[in-house]
């Protein structure tokens, strides 16, 4: 739909409910002229107009309280490489960690595994996810986690 | 992890994000992304909290949830309305891309099992879906495509829970704009949703 039909829609439409529903159709009508299809698409929008905000709200709500479920947004038991995640072990606002035991059978290593969270993966904090990483990888002490291996 | 967060915790991250939304506010861009992460832990801290704490009968809805988050994590005398504005934009558009993902996950998990159903040709029974998260995730980004702003007016007031006052703060247009704005864009959402 070009901008100037939707900018046209847009117009008559609130136009239209500015006045009594009774003169609505009239009003529509007189406005698009002989374009039918103009009509039709205000007309169908003005009847899907009004009513409830409580379907839109109830399905978002549905959703919050699924995620809230600690076990369903867990990604224990996936596969990353050549890891099995095990269970968390402990979460931040960016990524969680997880306890991984490899899974290949080339040798028997327990790992911890950080993951972005899904749902957070915009490119700016992926690159400080890689960032950080990079410093991981830079450093080498006893004290600090030595990193492994990352994708 | 699921347990609440001890309200010393709270207050530490409390001054955090009082500092970020300020930083934000006085143009350093980058205090966004460093918000994100945090309000998107203190959400799902605060759903589950709810859930275990509550019968399962309670109500969760995100609005709430990022109201009770901002009172948690904001120091509400340093901020102005236009931080507070800022504040529930990001929670809401952060509400709703976990959700999504969420429920993209739940999908792909359900399908993953293996569950295959035969249809009879002829019944266009796959086409019909009922409404879910990703009926309106997909309807929204259509509308984000038509007209960008009746788009984020929806998100800032469903995933957002903001007021028409707070969603005009944000955008920087009137109330009676607002207004205009959600009439049609609901009705256009509706609209679509009905037809998926």
């Amino acid at each position: 739909m070009t901008i100037d039909r939707w900018n046209r829609i847009e117009e008559i439409f609130q136009s239209a409910l500015e006045r009594p529903s009774s003169e609505r159709s009239e009003y529509v009508a007189r406005a698009c002229g002989d374009d039918e299809e103009l009509r039709a698409e205000i007309e169908s929008l003005l009847a899907s107009e009004g009513g409830s905000d409580a379907t839109l709200y109830s399905l978002i709500e549905h959703d919050v309280r699924d995620l809230a479920e600690p076990s369903s947004s867990s990604d224990a038991g996936l596969q990353v490489g050549p890891y099995r995640l095990v269970r968390e072990l402990d979460s931040g606002g960016m990524g969680v960690v997880y306890l991984a035991v490899r899974s290949d059978d080339q040798y028997f290593q327990i790992v911890a595994v950080k993951m972005i969270r899904r749902g957070l993966d915009w490119p700016s904090l992926v690159h400080r996810f890689r960032a950080e990483r990079q410093i991981l990888a830079n450093l080498n002490h006893p004290n600090i986690g030595a990193i492994l291996d990352g994708r | 992890m699921s347990d609440p967060a001890p309200v010393n915790e709270a207050s530490q991250s409390a001054g955090n994000v009082t500092n970020l939304l300020l930083k934000w506010g006085s143009g350093d861009s980058s205090a966004l992304e460093r918000l994100t992460p945090i309000i998107y832990e203190d959400l799902l801290r605060l759903a589950r909290a709810r859930l275990s704490r509550e019968n399962r009968a309670c109500t969760l809805q995100p609005t709430a949830l990022v109201h009770e988050c901002y009172l948690r994590l904001a120091d509400q005398s340093r901020l102005q309305l236009q931080n507070r504005a800022h504040f529930y934009a990001v929670a809401a558009n952060t509400m709703r891309r976990v959700l999504i993902d969420h429920a993209r996950r739940r999908k792909s998990e359900k399908r993953g099992r293996g569950v295959k159903i035969t249809l009879q040709t002829g019944m266009d029974i796959a086409k019909e879906r009922a409404p879910d998260l990703l009926v309106l995730d997909e309807a929204l980004q259509r509308l984000t495509e038509l007209d960008e702003r009746k788009s984020r007016v929806i998100e800032l007031k469903f995933f957002g829970g903001m007021t028409t006052e707070e969603i005009g703060l944000v955008l920087g247009i009137s109330v009676a704009t607002v207004g205009r704005e959600l009439r049609l864009g609901q009705a256009w959402l509706r609209r679509e949703m009905s037809r998926a």
